[in-house]
């Protein structure tokens, strides 16, 4: 019986690739006003609040904190 | 009203795609019927501040996106363009055919590619420290002098490598976008990335976005092999990305 054989997994990549899209699809592309529900502005606001998120996660995992327990 | 219209992108309309199309004149806008529950306003204002949605969704977004580029020139749109009903769409066409068309002929046969020039500061430093002709001479002095010196030594050492590091930084980036502009492609510079996004370490010191024919791409991606195994061992890494669809040239 043979098996496929199993790629090394890189986390460090499949990161980079969400950062990239996140980067190109929220704060470029055509933005068109008019009839829309939510105004662009918006999003690219919400965007650097997307970083800082992400930024954050990404200190966490650094630092090796641990998580926050609620106060006993 | 339980649905909204999702528009990905615009393309000149052509009879060969099999893509959900909403038409206008020489024009048609890629779409997508999604529900209002997640993308009304108030809705989508929630769910954008969602990482795993937001993540999701822009990952679907740009999805849409690369296989309608496989077949035909795009102008993609930002994220969350939502219209409420086919006839703003078609209004929206029509209003904006001009610019779209001009936009589309520029974009014919070029595709975005995306180059950045991360570094990994303890790395340079130490390549610095081994293989710096400026740093040598302390190594040398450092092994014929007593502990006290060789202190000394050490911290003129760390100040002299700091300034090597400088200029090894700005020599490479400076090498890089040479290189790149080389290829007469357009480029785009975009404000470097927050180090904390790309990972342990590392800092990324030059982000473009370059609008490159098949030619120009080859030309850029034969000079990035070539300077790649060099720039590692200084612990820098040129990471060309793509091709995108054309976000970053796209201004109407």
């Amino acid at each position: 019986m043979s098996h496929p054989e199993l790629d090394e997994y890189d986390p460090e990549e499949e990161k980079m690739l969400l950062s990239d899209v996140l980067d190109r699809v929220l704060s470029t592309g055509v933005t068109i006003t008019g009839d829309l529900t939510i105004g662009i502005a918006d999003v690219s606001l919400i965007y650097c609040g997307i970083r800082v998120l992400l930024t954050t996660v990404d200190k966490l995992k650094e630092q090796n904190t641990p998580p926050l327990t609620p106060e006993e | 009203m339980s649905e909204l219209l999702y528009i990905y992108g615009i393309i000149r309309l052509s009879p060969a795609l099999e893509l959900p199309l909403i038409k206008e004149g020489e024009l048609a806008a890629i779409f997508e019927k999604v529900p209002a529950v997640e993308f009304a306003e108030e809705a989508l204002a929630a769910n954008i501040k969602n990482m795993d949605w937001i993540g999701q969704k822009a990952v679907h977004h740009q999805r849409v996106l690369e296989d309608a580029a496989l077949h035909t020139t795009l102008v993609p749109l930002k994220f969350g363009s939502i219209f409420k009903t086919e006839e703003t769409v078609k209004s929206m066409l029509k209003e904006k055919q001009g610019a779209f068309l001009k936009l589309l002929d520029q974009l014919n046969g070029r595709e975005e590619w995306g180059l950045k020039l991360n570094y990994d500061s303890k790395k340079l430093v130490q390549w610095v420290d081994e293989h710096s002709d400026d740093i040598a001479p302390f190594h040398q002095e450092m092994s014929q002098s007593s502990a006290g010196t060789a202190f000394l030594l050490r911290k003129k050492k760390e100040e002299a490598i700091k300034k090597v590091v400088k200029q090894e930084l700005n020599d490479c980036r400076k090498r890089v976008y040479n290189g790149i502009t080389a290829a007469q492609a357009e480029l785009k510079k975009n404000p470097e990335l927050d180090g904390k996004l790309l990972g342990a370490g590392l800092a990324n010191i030059l982000n473009l976005a370059i609008l490159a024919t098949k030619d120009q791409r080859e030309q850029i991606a034969a000079f990035v092999e070539g300077i790649s195994a060099e720039m590692r061992q200084k612990g820098m890494q040129l990471e060309l990305t793509g091709p995108w669809p054309p976000y970053n040239f796209v201004e109407l």
